[in-house]
């Protein structure tokens, strides 16, 4: 499936049927403390993922989160060192820097292996989305919240969506 | 193969500790402010008169610049200041220079703004001890005020977010940027000393100050437990703990601009370093108390040369103080 958006939003489908089998993600996600900011800023995984978080600043950073969907904090670790967190939960979470408080990042835990950050282009690619009925949320992030967009059915082919 | 492993690790170490630092901003000249649409020569005017002016006191005996005064670097010399009720605050006063390029103000850095900070001091009980609500009464009842207000808002409305926005045009306007060491970065090699240059190569390299000391304003906008010892008599201070209430950050407090350090000892947040040379000697020695220590707080080594040529350094970077 692919959508078409503006830059920066997040998109997220969410199967309508118990039958339709969720794949297992193995996929390690990073991010990245550097420059003094987290890199990237906005991250967008599946529930129960792990993120690496490394320090590749020559400073110390001590990363958290206070957010409801996972609360975290990693101490103070130098550069070179990584820490992994496992989000749980699916929702928000507000990444921070203790030492540095202009650092800030946002994890959007989704509760669904098919989703995608729309890219600097304004278009992102779903794959390998088996047949079914889908509920197609978007990211307000006004609203910071998921909204349902369009109820999709998705057979064998291809398919685009203009949001 | 373990040999291998070792070399490559001290490469990439080595790597790091040199000038492109990943997280280490290279000292530069402040870049030009990009100043808010108040700020404007009449709402800096109206700012500097609301600075001086006793009147913003609950007592109307003590002004920001009581504690903030230019013969003093913008802090007033003492190790903490007394207020309209007498009684000795808990922390040291900072220097106002360049806190236009603060991005946190206060020593725990609890406000986000310079115009939420400025409404801080005016109505602590023992700093400035005002009711804003009185505060906008009498400066209503002053023809100055008025015509001064609506000079610079096109109304004679007073309130409080126009006195803090005043305040602050004016506060933005206390920089240091025009030190000896300024003039060495726009490329003149004779701005510097022998002695000052020594200091710098100590202060970017063995010394260890850059890695909180950084960018254009000496400041990492960061905030770190350096291993100071509780004063007696003084509560335990938990600094930005109150702000985050991470683990690491109980007893931690803003990392200050450098620029004209000089002209305002003493020093740190409690102010109980009474020189640039018991500054120098604390981190020298890694700190007092090791307990929750920020890792990079080392001991030093410094030769009492090179500490006189860092006291040099620091001593480059002061500014003449315009207002």
């Amino acid at each position: 499936m692919e959508a078409k958006q503006g830059q920066g939003d997040m998109v997220a489908l969410h199967a309508l049927q118990p039958t339709v089998e969720s794949p297992i993600l193995e996929k390690v996600y990073q991010l990245s403390q550097k420059g003094k900011t987290f890199v990237p800023s906005n991250l967008m995984v599946h529930r129960r993922a792990t993120v690496d978080l490394s320090n590749d600043d020559v400073v110390y950073h001590n990363v958290f989160s206070l957010s409801k969907a996972k609360k975290f904090d990693l101490g103070l670790y130098p550069h070179g060192d990584h820490r992994e967190v496992m989000f749980d939960k699916a929702g928000l979470v507000r990444v921070f820097c203790a030492i540095h408080p202009d650092m800030f990042a946002q994890v959007f835990v989704v509760d669904t292996p098919w989703f995608v950050q729309v890219d600097a282009g304004g278009s992102g690619l779903i794959r390998d989305v088996p047949k079914g009925r889908y509920d197609l949320r978007l990211w307000h992030s006004k609203e910071e919240k998921w909204n349902s967009y369009r109820i999709l059915e998705i057979g064998s082919q291809n398919i685009q969506v203009n949001l | 193969m373990i040999a291998i492993i070792l070399f490559l690790y001290l490469c990439a170490y080595g790597n790091a500790m040199s000038q492109e630092l990943s997280g280490v901003e290279p000292l530069a000249l402040l870049p030009v402010l990009a100043a808010s649409n108040l700020d404007t020569p009449e709402t800096i005017s109206l700012g500097k008169t609301l600075f001086f002016d006793p009147m913003l006191s609950g007592n109307n005996q003590v002004s920001c610049a009581t504690c903030h005064d230019p013969k003093y670097g913008w802090g007033d010399g003492e190790i903490r200041s007394i207020g309209v009720t007498g009684v000795v605050l808990s922390r040291h006063t900072p220097s106002l220079f360049n806190t236009a390029y603060q991005t946190r103000w206060f020593w725990d850095g609890r406000a986000k703004s310079l115009e939420s900070q400025i409404l801080g001091p005016i109505q602590n009980k023992d700093e400035m001890g005002q009711d804003l609500g009185e505060l906008v009464e009498e400066l209503e009842n002053s023809p100055l005020y008025v015509a001064m207000f609506t000079k610079s808002f096109g109304t004679a409305t007073i309130n409080v977010a126009r006195l803090s926005a005043a305040l602050a045009a004016f506060e933005r306007t206390l920089l240091s940027n025009q030190s000896a060491f300024d003039a060495y970065l726009r490329g003149d090699q004779n701005a510097l000393t022998h002695a000052e240059k020594r200091g710098l190569a100590l202060f970017k390299g063995k010394a260890r100050c850059i890695l909180c000391h950084h960018g254009s304003n000496f400041s990492d906008r960061g905030f770190h437990r350096i291993g100071l010892a509780r004063v007696k008599g003084l509560d335990m201070d938990e600094g930005h703990f109150s702000v985050i209430p991470i683990a690491s950050q109980k007893g931690s407090f803003k990392t200050p601009s450098l620029r004209s350090v000089a002209l305002h000892p003493p020093y740190m947040h409690h102010g109980g370093l009474a020189t640039l040379q018991d500054v120098i000697s604390f981190y020298n020695r890694g700190g007092d108390v090791a307990k929750n220590r920020d890792p990079q707080i080392q001991p030093l080594s410094l030769s009492q040369q090179e500490k006189k040529d860092l006291i040099a350094f620091l001593h480059s970077l002061t500014s003449q103080v315009v207002y």
